[in-house]
C-alpha cells in the first residue's frame, strides 16, 4: 500500500466529492423531472391522453412483458438493428480500403460518396419500398443507407492521412503497400475503428426504425407508428423510452468490446 | 576496416522532384565511389538532397538520370525512430524480420541477443514510450542491424536527442559498425559529427546537389568520434570542410 501525503489525500477526496456530486446530480435531475410529468399529468396540467406520464408507461410495460409482446418488438428491433451495423461495418471497411489502395478509383468516386451522404436518406425511403418490397429487407437497406457513406468517407480520409513517414519506414524495411496497411495503417486506426462504430450504430438504429415506420408489422418503429394511429400515446412513448435503453445498450457494448482489445 | 573493394558506385546521377507548379533539380551529376568497410558522410546546407540521395540509394527512388551501381543489402535508418506505439520493443526491433518473412527462433534468438548487447533486454516488453531518447535510437538501430545489412544509410540518425545524448550514441552506432563490418553512408549537417564519425566526407552545394568536394579523413583506425573530437586535427579538418562549405555556398548566394 503506497502512503500518500496528506495534500494528495484532500486532493483525492476532492476529486472523489466531484464525481460523486456530478453523479447523483444525473440521478436526481432524472427522478425531478419524471416527477414533474407525473404530477403535471395528476394536476390536470397536461392532458395524459396525449401527454402520457410515468406511470401509464410502466403499466404498458408491464402489459407488454406479460403477453410477452415486449420480447418480440424490443428483440426484432435490435436484431435488425445489429445486423445493418454487421454489414456497415464490413463493406466501410473494404470500401474504405479499396479506396485507399487505388487513387483513382478514390478520386472518381468521392463526389459521388459525397453526394449520397447529403442526400436525406429518409427521401428514398418510398424507393426501397417498392424495389425490395413489404419486408425486412427494406428495413436493413434502410438501416444500412443511412450509416454506410458516411462512414465510408470519415474512415477513408483517416486512411489517407496517415502518417506518411511511417509508412516510409516500412518501404525501407522491404515491406510493400499490404505491410504499410498490416503494420501500420489497420493497428493504428482502431481508436477511429471504433469511433466511427459508435456513430454507426445509431445511425442504423434511425433507419431501422424508418424502415420499420414504413413496412414493418412489428418492432419499436412498428409500435409508435400504430400507437400514434389508435391514440395510444402510452405504447408511443414506452417505445421511445425503450429505443433510449436499446441506444445505450448498444454503445455500451462497443465500448467494452474496445476496452478489452 | 576500408577495402578496396567498391561496394557502391554512383555515376552522373540527377534527380528532380516534380509537382504541377514547377520542377525542383534535387541532385545534379553526381558520382562518387563508396568502398567496402567505409564510413562516408554527407554533409551540406539543408535542401541540398541530402535525403534524396539516400532515397535513390535505398531504392525508395529511381534516379531519372546516370547510373546507381550497389553490391549487397541495404539497411535504412530513417531520421525519426519511428517504434510503433502499439508493438513493444521486441516485436518494434523484430518489424523488419517479420515483413521479410525472416522471423524464425534462430533470427529471434539473435534479436534476443542484439537487444542484451545493446542494453534494451529488460525493456524487451516495454512500450516505447517507456524508453529515453537514447534507448528508442538503439533500438530502431537494432531492428535495422538484425536484417543484417552490409550496407548502413543513416539519414542524420541523432537529430532528435539532446547534445550529450547524441555524443553517446554516435559513439556506440560507431563501435557497432565496426564491430560488424558495415559500410555506412551517414547524412548529417552537422561538421564535426561527420569529422568524428567518417572515413570520408562529401561535401554537397547548395540545391541542386552537386559535389563541392570529397575530404579524406586521416585519423587512427581505432580513434573514436570523442577521442577525435579532442585530436588536434580535428580542427584543422573541421576549418577545411568549413571554408569549402562556405565557398559553395557563397557562389550561390552572393
Amino acid at each position: 500500500m503506497t502512503q500518500f501525503s496528506l495534500r494528495q489525500q484532500a486532493f483525492l477526496e476532492k476529486e472523489m466529492r466531484q464525481k460523486q456530486f456530478v453523479f447523483f446530480s444525473r440521478i436526481f435531475l432524472f427522478i425531478f423531472l419524471l416527477s414533474l410529468w407525473e404530477i403535471a399529468g395528476r394536476q390536470k396540467w397536461i392532458d395524459v391522453f396525449f401527454f402520457s406520464s410515468p406511470s401509464r408507461i410502466l403499466y404498458a410495460l408491464l402489459d407488454m412483458v406479460k403477453n410477452k409482446s415486449l420480447f418480440l418488438h424490443v428483440g426484432l428491433t435490435m436484431g435488425e438493428t445489429l445486423l445493418s451495423f454487421s454489414i456497415v461495418t464490413i463493406l466501410t471497411l473494404f470500401v474504405a480500403l479499396l479506396l485507399w489502395s487505388n487513387r483513382a478509383l478514390a478520386q472518381i468516386l468521392e463526389p459521388y460518396l459525397i453526394l449520397c451522404n447529403s442526400l436525406p436518406k429518409s427521401a428514398l425511403a418510398p424507393l426501397f419500398i417498392v424495389w425490395f418490397g413489404h419486408n425486412v429487407k427494406t428495413i436493413l437497406i434502410a438501416g444500412i443507407s443511412v450509416a454506410i457513406f458516411g462512414s465510408i468517407l470519415t474512415l477513408y480520409t483517416q486512411f489517407k492521412e496517415m502518417n506518411d513517414e511511417k509508412s516510409k519506414l516500412i518501404y525501407t524495411l522491404g515491406g510493400n503497400q499490404f505491410h504499410v496497411l498490416s503494420k501500420v495503417i489497420l493497428p493504428a486506426s482502431v481508436p477511429m475503428i471504433f469511433s466511427t462504430m459508435k456513430v454507426n450504430i445509431g445511425l442504423c438504429l434511425v433507419g431501422v426504425i424508418i424502415g420499420e415506420f414504413l413496412v414493418a408489422k412489428a418492432g419499436l418503429g412498428y409500435l409508435i407508428m400504430y400507437g400514434s394511429q389508435v391514440f395510444k400515446l402510452d405504447w408511443v412513448m414506452l417505445s421511445i423510452f425503450l429505443l433510449c435503453g436499446i441506444a445505450l445498450i448498444l454503445y455500451k457494448i462497443l465500448a467494452i468490446a474496445e476496452k478489452k482489445l | 576496416m576500408k577495402t578496396n573493394i567498391i561496394t557502391i558506385q554512383l555515376e552522373h546521377v540527377s534527380f528532380a522532384y516534380h509537382s504541377k507548379m514547377k520542377e525542383t533539380m534535387a541532385l545534379q551529376d553526381i558520382s562518387f565511389n563508396v568502398y567496402k568497410g567505409e564510413v562516408v558522410a554527407i554533409v551540406g546546407p539543408s535542401g541540398c538532397g541530402k535525403s534524396t540521395l539516400l532515397s535513390l540509394l535505398s531504392g525508395l527512388r529511381k534516379p531519372e538520370e546516370g547510373q546507381l551501381y550497389i553490391q549487397g543489402e541495404i539497411g535504412y535508418m530513417l531520421q525519426k525512430d519511428h517504434l510503433l506505439e502499439w508493438r513493444n520493443v521486441m516485436d518494434n526491433a523484430a518489424l523488419g524480420l517479420e515483413i521479410q518473412h525472416k522471423k524464425n527462433p534462430q533470427t529471434l534468438a539473435h534479436l534476443k541477443k542484439m537487444l542484451t548487447i545493446y542494453g534494451l533486454d529488460a525493456f524487451a516488453l516495454s512500450k516505447p514510450s517507456e524508453l529515453s531518447g537514447g534507448m528508442r535510437q538503439r533500438a530502431a538501430l537494432i531492428r535495422t542491424l538484425v536484417l543484417n545489412p552490409d550496407i548502413l544509410l543513416l539519414d542524420e540518425p541523432c537529430s532528435a536527442l539532446d547534445y550529450q545524448t547524441k555524443l553517446w550514441v554516435n559513439e556506440d552506432m560507431i563501435k557497432i559498425i565496426k564491430k560488424e563490418q558495415k559500410t555506412a553512408i551517414l547524412v548529417s549537417h552537422d561538421l564535426s559529427e561527420a569529422i568524428s564519425m567518417a572515413d570520408r566526407i562529401i561535401i554537397l552545394s547548395p540545391r541542386p546537389g552537386t559535389i563541392q568536394t570529397i575530404l579524406h579523413l586521416d585519423f587512427p583506425e581505432d580513434e573514436s568520434p570523442l577521442q577525435r573530437r579532442s585530436n588536434p586535427e580535428f580542427s584543422q579538418y573541421f576549418d577545411l570542410a568549413w571554408k569549402e562549405m562556405k565557398n559553395s555556398y557563397d557562389a550561390v548566394f552572393t
